[in-house]
């Protein structure tokens, strides 16, 4: 957490209301997503209880698993909703030409949207994502092999999850604290206590007052997918005793006790939801939205074509590429941040990794010697900051007004108030007869300047087959009917 | 035929000698070397890339950074005037001109420009941008801060690989979320060294036994802390090794005492008054410069195996280190402002300071001014990094009350199968090098 938003949390918390920050969205929001409110059975890892999802706020549907047995018929119905709700994004799509780097192809208009109220239910989701997707095919039974469909999609929305930037699935909770900032500790970032802050309801003084009453014990609601112990000890034990003894009255009355435990964290999703999508999405959450519509397309080819599950770990190859995209994927979504965020922006001039100030000199007389001998037109210019600068010497800087520009750190000069930022434009400043304005500033115009974003590709990995004897060779083949086979797809 | 090498001397270290030796019949895929700080680690790449140099059949070098690739092929040059060196250089990076005007040393951004070169010098991520080549040899330097996934793009282009590097020193690192491949053997951010060994346990592993930089004043204390299963021992001895102050304080400060103590010991932790602090604790990073321009104005002088003659110790010589960026940014803005006697000093975090050697190493202690504990602050190689750097004193500044911090943490970071438990464990590493201070220790 940086200087800034410690300081902003304390403000929270002094006045008693909620802090704006961004007033821009990041991620997409879908205007029909499928959400999900799952609740697990304490002990066991990947074990549900219930899950409340729909795509309407007003007709919720409630699944529940008998508290012993076998959970297959709720996973059946569960496998029904959430490859329904996929389905119904496989119609209409759209065809790309050929670039220079990919051959023409196709890819879906829209891609399914599931919503979560937390990270906690992400995790939950995944863990069980990866029991259902290796199952064993024993019975040949449809429901068997639409429970494994299940893992294989929830797989893909867990997994793109771990992707910074991706909106497949969403946790609502993540999503609100990137636009507020509360009177909250982080570590309590829960949703009905960030909602009253957010959003107080009528009666309440302020926000803080209103998170006192949503923390009330007697009417506080954890958003799961864990249960309280309170609830565990009077609620849910008895009933499991009575299932013992006679399952079906018990299960009419566990499912009239989860409804009613579900339904106040369930208007909260929406409520949330609505209060999100309410704010402007940016340009680039479009952008990304497309890439992850063209993933959604690629995962049903997949799954049409081959249909193998994921393995449980991933080969050397595998987690390499995963890792390598991962963590373009972060470097992308922050460089977008910083440009399309003025708060963003903000804070990283506080932490030192963007710098804003005027500019007090400008050569553009300024040339280097190019590779091929010729004189190159590199105009350098001085900026005059009091930010706390930390940029080192090679670093590349772009500006949100001016994108194509890159501006290259030439050096620092520290002095008692003000540090001097010496700056060589590389890119975008036009030609010398033509220079381009807005990237070749005046003496006396304010820049605010973030890190470019790069657009460097590093040559593909060896292929699963060409593995290095430093990585073990290559693995053995995947064999993909989930007995334990490690392999990658 | 190998390259023109007749004239060297060999190498007069018989640990080298040794592997040397080996490596020219090795009929293993490759070899690991571990060395601790200030073995000779640079010398031994040196004289092995000489040693499997071919013409037509370059010997492949990879380093981590710029620096340490410019360094080596400054090596090079030195060791055997004749051989043709090759610097692999990215088009962002400024080759320094001392390279560009060298005999014998070409520089190029791409490969296939330097066919006749015997040995080509690269970062390794410079090297994961060939592609379509085979040769017979590469050398891995620091190859415990290589990524594996980093050596997965390249380790198919050679037939054999000489991996060197010290074990103690810090990991890679990633930023982003990587508990998915938590003890796999694979595990994309673990070193390149441990992926191999993991995959091939009849690799032959030699370790370098003598430490050419620490001083016997810190040899027991960092092998005991950091190394405990490969022991090494000072290849100087005591007297060879001085620090002296010729000037005499005419008000003793607590600063005069650290120094004194320092030069007496090659040791002293400065204690300041326990307080809580951010990161930028400004009386700690007062009290580090202060300690490093109280060195200049005492006349510090040296005497080492290299000069025997005493010399004067000059800003140069001394460097400073923290365990975050800010503090070191910091450190320098306040060194620009207000310690100008202090020109040319190095101050950087231990990550950077990888590497590096010098005279008197200054350090912030990581867990200085804070409330607890974390695995980032408790990491036994960014210690190690910290007070292995030096060749004559080493001088730590601390808020009193690390042993309390230290006893007070709770051991709760999860314990994932299939994953070895990492030695040295990063919290008994930092209670012995705290025990062993404690005997060093000046109030302030």
């Amino acid at each position: 957490m940086s200087l800034l938003a410690s300081l902003l949390r304390l403000r929270a918390d002094a006045s008693g209301h909620a802090i704006r920050t961004s007033h821009v969205r990041h991620l997409h929001l879908s205007d029909q997503p499928l959400m999900m409110l799952p609740l697990k059975r304490t002990g066991p890892a990947a074990r549900p209880l219930a899950v409340m999802l729909g795509t309407s706020p007003l007709r919720p549907r409630l699944l529940i698993a008998p508290p012993s047995g076998s959970t297959a018929t709720m996973l059946t119905a569960l496998a029904k909703a959430v490859i329904g709700h996929v389905a119904s994004h496989h119609r209409a799509k759209e065809y790309l030409p050929a670039t220079a780097t990919r051959p023409e192809r196709a890819r879906y208009l829209d891609a399914p949207q599931l919503v979560v109220p937390n990270q906690q239910a992400v995790r939950f989701l995944r863990t069980l994502a990866s029991g259902l997707r290796l199952r064993r095919l024993d019975d040949q039974s449809p429901s068997a092999n639409s429970i494994r469909l299940l893992g294989q999609w929830l797989t893909h929305f867990t997994d793109r999850a771990q992707i910074p930037g991706s909106a497949a699935l969403v946790s609502l909770t993540d999503l609100l604290v990137m636009h507020w900032i509360t009177g909250q500790s982080p570590q309590d970032d829960d949703l009905a206590t960030l909602l009253a802050w957010i959003y107080p309801p009528f009666g309440s003084t302020d926000g803080r007052d209103a998170a006192r009453h949503a923390e009330a014990p007697d009417t506080y609601r954890g958003a799961g997918p864990d249960t309280d112990a309170a609830f565990d000890n009077e609620k849910l034990t008895p009933l499991v005793d009575a299932y013992a003894r006679d399952p079906t009255p018990a299960l009419q009355e566990l499912e009239k006790l989860l409804a009613a435990y579900l339904q106040p964290t369930w208007d909260r999703l929406w409520q949330a939801y609505a209060l999100l999508q309410a704010i402007p999405p940016t340009a680039s959450a479009g952008r990304r939205w497309a890439a992850e519509r063209a993933e959604f397309t690629d995962h049903t080819t997949h799954l049409d074509q081959d249909g193998r599950p994921r393995p449980a770990r991933d080969q050397a190859v595998s987690a390499a590429i995963s890792l390598e995209r991962r963590e373009a994927a972060r470097a992308a979504f922050n460089a977008d941040r910083a440009l399309e965020d003025p708060f963003v922006r903000v804070e990283l001039r506080t932490t030192g990794d963007a710098v804003g100030g005027t500019v007090i000199a400008v050569d553009d007389q300024h040339t280097i010697c190019g590779p091929g001998g010729r004189d190159m037109w590199r105009p350098r210019i001085t900026l005059s900051t009091q930010d706390p600068v930390h940029l080192e010497p090679g670093r590349l800087l772009t500006s949100h007004l001016h994108r194509t520009a890159r501006y290259q750190v030439r050096g620092l000069i520290a002095g008692p108030v003000d540090t001097l930022v010496e700056l060589e434009i590389t890119a975008g400043m036009g030609t010398v007869d033509r220079p381009n304005h807005t990237v070749l500033p005046s003496a006396g115009a304010f820049l605010v300047l973030t890190a470019a974003p790069e657009h460097f590709r590093m040559p593909a990995f060896p292929s699963r087959d060409q593995t290095p004897w430093t990585h073990g060779g290559p693995p053995p083949e995947h064999l993909g009917d989930g007995d334990g086979s490690q392999e990658e797809q | 035929m190998t390259c023109p090498n007749h004239q060297q001397e060999p190498s007069a270290d018989p640990a080298t000698r040794t592997i040397l030796d080996q490596l020219a019949t090795l009929t293993h895929h490759g070899m690991v070397v571990d060395a601790p700080p200030g073995a000779g680690k640079t010398t031994l790449v040196a004289e092995a890339a000489c040693a499997l140099a071919h013409p037509g059949a370059p010997c492949a070098v990879f380093t981590q950074t710029n620096a340490q690739a410019d360094e080596l092929v400054r090596r090079l040059t030195r060791l055997d005037p004749h051989l043709s060196v090759a610097r692999l250089a990215s088009s962002q990076y400024a080759v320094p001109d001392s390279l560009l005007t060298r005999p014998r040393v070409q520089v190029s951004t791409r490969v296939q420009n330097l066919t006749t070169a015997h040995v080509i010098v690269g970062t390794a991520m410079k090297w994961a941008t060939v592609t379509d080549r085979h040769w017979p040899w590469a050398i891995v330097d620091e190859a415990y801060q290589m990524r594996s996934s980093t050596l997965l793009r390249t380790a198919g282009h050679f037939d054999q690989i000489l991996f060197v590097g010290d074990p103690g020193q810090l990991d890679p690192f990633s930023q982003t979320d990587t508990s998915d491949w938590r003890g796999l053997p694979h595990h994309p951010v673990t070193s390149a060294a441990a992926v191999v060994l993991d995959h091939n346990p009849d690799l032959p592993v030699h370790s370098l036994p003598v430490s050419w930089r620490l001083p016997p004043s810190a040899v027991p204390l960092i092998s005991k802390a950091f190394y405990p299963s490969t022991t090494f021992r000072a290849g100087t001895t005591q007297a060879q090794r001085t620090l002296a102050l010729t000037i005499r304080a005419i008000k003793r400060t607590p600063l005069d005492e650290a120094i004194e103590h320092a030069a007496h010991t090659g040791w002293a932790l400065l204690e300041l008054p326990a307080r809580y602090t951010h990161r930028i604790d400004l009386e700690a990073l007062h009290t580090v410069l202060g300690l490093a321009e109280r060195l200049l104005l005492r006349g510090a002088t040296t005497t080492c195996e290299r000069d025997p003659e005493s010399k004067t110790l000059t800003a140069a010589d001394i460097a400073i280190g923290t365990a975050h960026s800010l503090q070191a940014e910091h450190l320098r803005s306040l060194q620009a402002q207000h310690y100008p006697r202090l020109h040319g000093i190095t101050i950087d975090t231990a990550n950077r300071l990888q590497g590096h050697e010098c005279a008197v190493t200054l350090v912030l202690h990581p867990l200085s001014g804070r409330m607890d504990a974390s695995a980032f602050h408790l990491e036994a190689g960014r210690l190690c990094v910290l007070t292995s750097r030096h060749r004559h004193a080493c001088i730590v500044v601390a808020r009193a009350g690390i042993t309390d911090i230290l006893d007070t943490h709770p051991g709760d970071e999860p314990v994932d199968l299939g994953t070895p438990p990492k030695s040295p464990d990063g919290w008994e590493a930092n209670h012995i090098v705290l025990e062993h201070l404690a005997d060093h220790t000046i109030r302030s």
